[in-house]
């Protein structure tokens, strides 16, 4: 199937009144160069020709091992990157439909007022010399939008939406974990009230009891200022309590992309089978060890022949080695890259349920992320506790 | 199996203020303070030990959103870290033990009014720099309310900054009104670092510190040492105490301290064969200290 007919089939599946961000045939290269005269010697194709769309008010999770394209993606959509080839369109609210990689500066200052980007380090994407208000004031700053006073107050009212004090406008830094970091970040993220927001691994650098609270925070947020997420993971655990549809990426392309109910419980790419069976289950010892995939992700200079995933397939055929399945629909809104796709009978996992995902409004949360179970509740003497029930016991208190 | 015996493990950390001189022994910066802290906290919250933060003043006031926010999501306790120098400014410029009582209380004093200010809460458990101290050291900081510390090193035998604690008991205790180096009835928890005594190097013992030295060498050494001595004293409360600093590079995986607290780690796994390994604060420790006491036939 050709890319003009994966696109068209695409449009098929939505309402282009509810689409915000539509990526067609996107493609980042980094060039590779080598010798004496640092010349182009090859190509890193970390985004190989991808087309997904992101609907007004959803999530989408975007999920791949690490090296697999992710971040690229993230970052070559809001023109971090300048894309090797393809389209980014995105409905501004204020401009209508722009195709960002055509924007010049002054374009793209403009589109970034209602598209950001959250970092997965909250260690190095603050600067250490700033004050957290100068941080999260600066793009109001840069833009115009407010000085003084009145300046002050918006951060003020930002560092509450996010759960932080006013009074910590004043301060580093280093005055903060990396979830307050993170919470930091967001705030800036949100200072223009932005409309899009791409997640990068926002919790993946956070202790697991800290990541339920920014995620929390993070849907709270959505529902609040109608945002529309892309959210990045690298692990389907993770994204699974958060999104509406998940794609999956695997060097450079997508590889699957389905409502999570469907993904989660009857995938139809192999990878996604793998993905799900690695997800971390509660480990008895409860030492937090990175569950990984059996096998390497291929360079994304030198992939394999054929699909990509053959060498790590368990059920790669002879025409898998030379044939690379195209991105295809499956069943409803589900789409697939696998020769196989139909006849294999995948091994999902069925969604938490939503019983669950026990929340009750203000500073009580629970949450569960797959494997690993994560409550922190504000209770009546103002002490939160945190419980992990595979934790090694500790003694009970008096 | 439910004969075993519990071993108590309490990890801590002292958190000094950035350097202005890299003899002060602190980390060189306050963003590699709050990196170290945090992760040493995660690591050991993910391995289902909270930790003991004892914090100078400088260290509270710089880092008090993360200090809340490790007490409140990650279990740790806050504690009060003094060394006299850094708490006053330089007015005071030994060590805590080289002062007479009423000075004491009043360098103490200044670092916990500093500590409040900063964290809103009165700390309860105590550590001073060096691990010195005076005979007057407990009494004082009981007086001022402090209810458990850490601040002994048995066989540590550093007279210039009064930390001298050869022959102090090995095992948590309550500590005599008016001698450091006895047991008596001062309501107030010591729970000693754990050290190999009999291992003396330039007026140190052996000292339970994670960044010191690896695992094979140190760590393993000290732990078996200490764990036979409780078992030849038949100790009715067992207890490891580990220290480190904010100056050590939790946050960087492949660093020797992270390897060795990762080695540490599954070192107290394995000793769960023999133990029923129970991870605690400091404040815990107490509290399972006097429960202790209280359970124990009247007269023992
Ligand atoms: N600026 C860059 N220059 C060269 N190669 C890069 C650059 N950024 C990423 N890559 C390469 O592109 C591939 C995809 O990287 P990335 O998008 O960061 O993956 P992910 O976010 O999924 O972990 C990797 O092989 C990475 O090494
Ligand atoms: S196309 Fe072949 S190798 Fe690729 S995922 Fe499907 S079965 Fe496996
Ligand atoms: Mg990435």
């Amino acid at each position: 199937m050709s890319r003009e007919q994966t696109e068209t089939m695409m449009e098929s599946q939505v309402n282009p009144e509810d689409v915000l961000l539509e990526v067609k045939g996107l493609k980042k290269h980094f060039p590779i160069r080598g010798g004496f005269l640092r010349r182009v010697v090859g190509q890193v194709k970390a985004v190989d020709g991808i087309d997904f769309y992101v609907k007004k008010g959803e999530t989408l999770g975007l999920v791949g091992e690490s090296g697999c394209g992710k971040s690229t993606t993230g970052r070559t959509i809001i023109r971090l990157y300048d894309p090797t080839e393809g389209e980014v369109i995105f409905n501004d609210p204020d401009m209508g439909q722009v195709h960002i990689e055509e924007l010049d500066s002054k374009g793209l200052r403009k589109v970034r007022q209602n598209m950001q980007m959250i970092f997965q380090d909250p260690f190095s994407s603050l600067d250490p010399r700033m004050t957290v208000g100068r941080i999260i004031g600066e793009p109001l700053l840069i833009n115009g939008v407010a000085k003084g006073r009145r300046l002050r107050e918006r951060v003020a009212e930002l560092l509450t939406v996010v759960g932080l004090r006013p009074d910590h406008a004043s301060r580093y830094p280093h005055a903060f974990s990396g979830g307050q970091r993170q919470r930091i970040g967001i705030a800036r993220a949100l200072a223009l009230n932005p409309k899009f927001l791409i997640c990068d691994e926002p919790v993946s650098a956070l202790d697991v009891s800290v990541q339920a609270q920014v995620l929390n925070l993070l849907e709270d947020l959505q529902t609040q200022f109608d945002l529309t997420y892309l959210f990045i993971a690298h692990d389907l655990s993770v994204v699974e309590h958060i999104s509406d549809r998940v794609a999956v990426m695997y060097v450079g392309y997508l590889v699957e992309m389905a409502p999570v109910e469907r993904l989660y419980y009857n995938p139809k790419m192999p990878y996604t089978e793998a993905l799900l069976a690695s997800i971390p289950k509660p480990d008895p010892r409860n030492r937090a060890r990175p569950v990984r995939l059996p096998g390497d992700v291929p360079s994304p200079a030198n992939p394999p022949s054929g699909c990509y995933f053959h060498p790590r397939c368990q059920y790669a055929q002879d025409i898998c080695k030379v044939e690379r399945p195209p991105l295809r629909l499956v069943g409803p809104d589900h789409w697939a890259a696998c020769h196989f796709a139909d006849e294999l009978n995948l091994k999902g996992v069925p969604r938490l349920g939503e019983s669950a995902v026990l929340r009750t409004p203000s500073a009580a949360s629970t949450i569960q992320v797959r494997g690993r179970r994560v409550t922190s509740e504000q209770t009546g003497d103002g002490e939160a506790r945190t419980e992990q029930p595979q934790q090694p016991p500790r003694p009970p208190q008096q | 199996m439910n004969d075993r015996d519990t071993l108590y493990v309490l990890f801590t950390m002292d958190c000094l203020p950035a350097v202005r001189k890299a003899t002060e022994g602190g980390p060189k910066t306050w963003e590699i303070s709050a990196r170290s802290i945090e992760s040493f906290c995660t690591q050991l919250h993910a391995a289902g030990y909270p930790v003991t933060l004892f914090a100078s003043p400088d260290c509270a006031e710089e880092h008090s959103p993360l200090l809340e926010e490790l007490t409140d999501a990650l279990d740790a306790e806050l504690g009060l870290y003094v060394s006299p120098k850094l708490a006053t400014d330089g007015q005071y410029k030994r060590y805590l033990g080289a002062y007479g009582e009423e000075e004491q209380r009043e360098i103490v004093k200044i670092a916990m009014d500093r500590f409040m200010d900063a964290m809103e809460r009165r700390p309860q458990s105590f550590r001073s720099a060096e691990f010195s101290a005076s005979d007057d050291t407990f009494g004082v900081l009981y007086s001022l309310g402090f209810q458990q510390g850490s601040v002994s090193a048995p066989g540590r035998q550093v007279a210039k900054y009064q930390a001298v604690w050869v022959g102090a008991p090995t095992t948590p205790h309550y500590p005599s009104r008016d001698d450091r180096l006895q047991e008596g009835d001062l309501p107030f928890l010591e729970v000693p670092v754990t050290t190999d005594p009999d291992r003396v190097v330039g007026g140190v013992s052996a000292e339970l510190c994670v960044d010191t030295g690896k695992f094979e060498t140190w760590h393993r050494q000290i732990i078996e040492r200490h764990l036979e001595s409780l078992e030849a004293q038949d100790t009715a409360f067992k207890l490891l105490c580990l220290f480190t600093r904010n100056g050590s590079a939790y946050h960087q995986r492949s660093a020797q301290p992270a390897e060795n607290l990762a080695r540490i780690l599954d070192h107290l796994e394995s000793l769960r064969e023999s133990y029923e390994i129970a991870p605690v604060t400091l404040f815990d420790a107490h509290q399972h200290y006097m429960r202790r006491r209280d359970d124990a036939p009247s007269g023992a």
